[in-house]
């Protein structure tokens, strides 16, 4: 046959709209605290989490529910990413005004048994480790994070970001080598004064 | 193991990643190599160190807003869509690029006349006069795929 015009099946019912709307509402925080990782900053994370969403709802009636909602948006996620990435075709890197005292963003510190002192460095780090992060390629940030903020298995990373287990254990460990090169280089001090504390 | 196999498996070793046997391999290695046991200790100091970074928030108004985006992008989506096989996509593709070159072709071949239909009546200016001079050349002139042109004012003075 050569074509065939048919209705759009690939959008969501009705029914779908207000099931989509739920899970965006309930998802959307922790998707935006991933894009901003990943991008760096409040004004670019925003619209990534709009993306994403965008292209999830367009394909919500392809959404298989055995795999977590979360899980099947970071894939999406992950492209957008990386299609963003490649389109600006150089990575950014985030100015010294950026971060959580733009205006636009809050911090959380979810660690509230660490010390006070401990909080300070985690803050203090959290700058030059935004900057290791948006050094590296987008596959090998989006490995990291995944695996050290979101707290994933290697093979639910695989199933992520379509890739095998082993490239994915590749990714981990190199990005977390390129994050510990960058702090030694570009923030010795604080970088050493938290591992002293350990 | 040696050390540049184990340190490799390190990452994966401090997620629990790796298989009953390898992770007893890599074990037993740092407990008798201190350099990798060093490489590890930092490695897991880095580990926690990305675990307990803040998060961020967005704007509390950001939900709604993205809500609405979201859902009013997805309402003003094309209802039908045709849907064509690769091959006949490339197949289309192809003649809608024969067409672009024919007209692309034309269109550098063709040597217009403009305003030939439209002549103005003939003033005393010599510029027009030129041009209508032009004009007329251009329509005579067999090479130009052009019909014979002879200005309606011409003659007349």
């Amino acid at each position: 046959m050569l074509f065939a015009i048919s209705k759009d099946n690939t959008g969501p019912r009705v029914d779908q709209s207000a099931l989509f709307e739920g899970l965006m509402r309930k998802s959307h925080r922790q998707a935006y605290s991933l894009a901003y990782r990943l991008t760096g900053n409040a004004v670019e994370a925003e619209d990534l989490v709009q993306e994403s969403f965008v292209r999830a709802f367009r394909f919500f009636a392809k959404y298989d529910p055995s795999m977590p909602f979360s899980s099947w948006l970071y894939r999406i996620m992950t492209n957008a990413h990386i299609d963003s990435v490649r389109r600006k075709g150089k990575l950014r890197t985030m100015s010294l005004e950026q971060g959580g005292t733009d205006g636009n963003t809050t911090w959380e510190v979810p660690d509230l048994e660490s010390s006070p002192d401990r909080q300070m460095l985690h803050e203090s780090l959290d700058e030059p480790v935004q900057k290791a992060l948006s050094s590296m390629t987008p596959e090998f940030r989006m490995a990291v994070l995944l695996a050290d903020v979101e707290g994933m298995a290697y093979e639910e990373i695989a199933e992520v970001m379509r890739t095998s287990v082993g490239t994915v254990r590749s990714r981990i460990h190199r990005g977390r080598k390129q994050i510990r090169k960058h702090l030694m280089k570009n923030a010795p001090q604080t970088y050493r004064s938290y591992t002293d504390e350990l | 193991m040696n050390c540049k196999s184990v340190q490799t498996y390190l990452s994966a070793y401090l997620d629990g990643e790796l298989c009953g046997q390898e992770s007893l391999q890599v074990r037993d290695h740092l407990m008798r190599c201190g350099e990798c046991q060093s490489e590890e200790h930092q490695l897991r100091t880095l580990k926690q160190m990305l675990r307990g970074l803040p998060t961020y928030s967005p704007n509390a108004e950001f939900e709604n807003r993205l809500v609405a985006s979201v859902m009013g992008k997805a309402t003003g989506r094309p209802a039908l869509r045709l849907h064509l096989n690769f091959r006949w996509q490339v197949a289309t593709g192809m003649v809608a690029a024969g067409i672009l070159i024919a007209l692309a072709v034309t269109k550098l071949t063709e040597r217009s006349v403009p305003g030939a239909n439209a002549l103005p009546v003939a003033t005393r200016d010599s510029t027009f006069e030129f041009s209508r001079d032009q004009l007329f050349m251009a329509g005579n002139d067999p090479l130009s795929g052009n019909r014979f042109v002879v200005p309606t004012s011409y003659g007349k003075d």
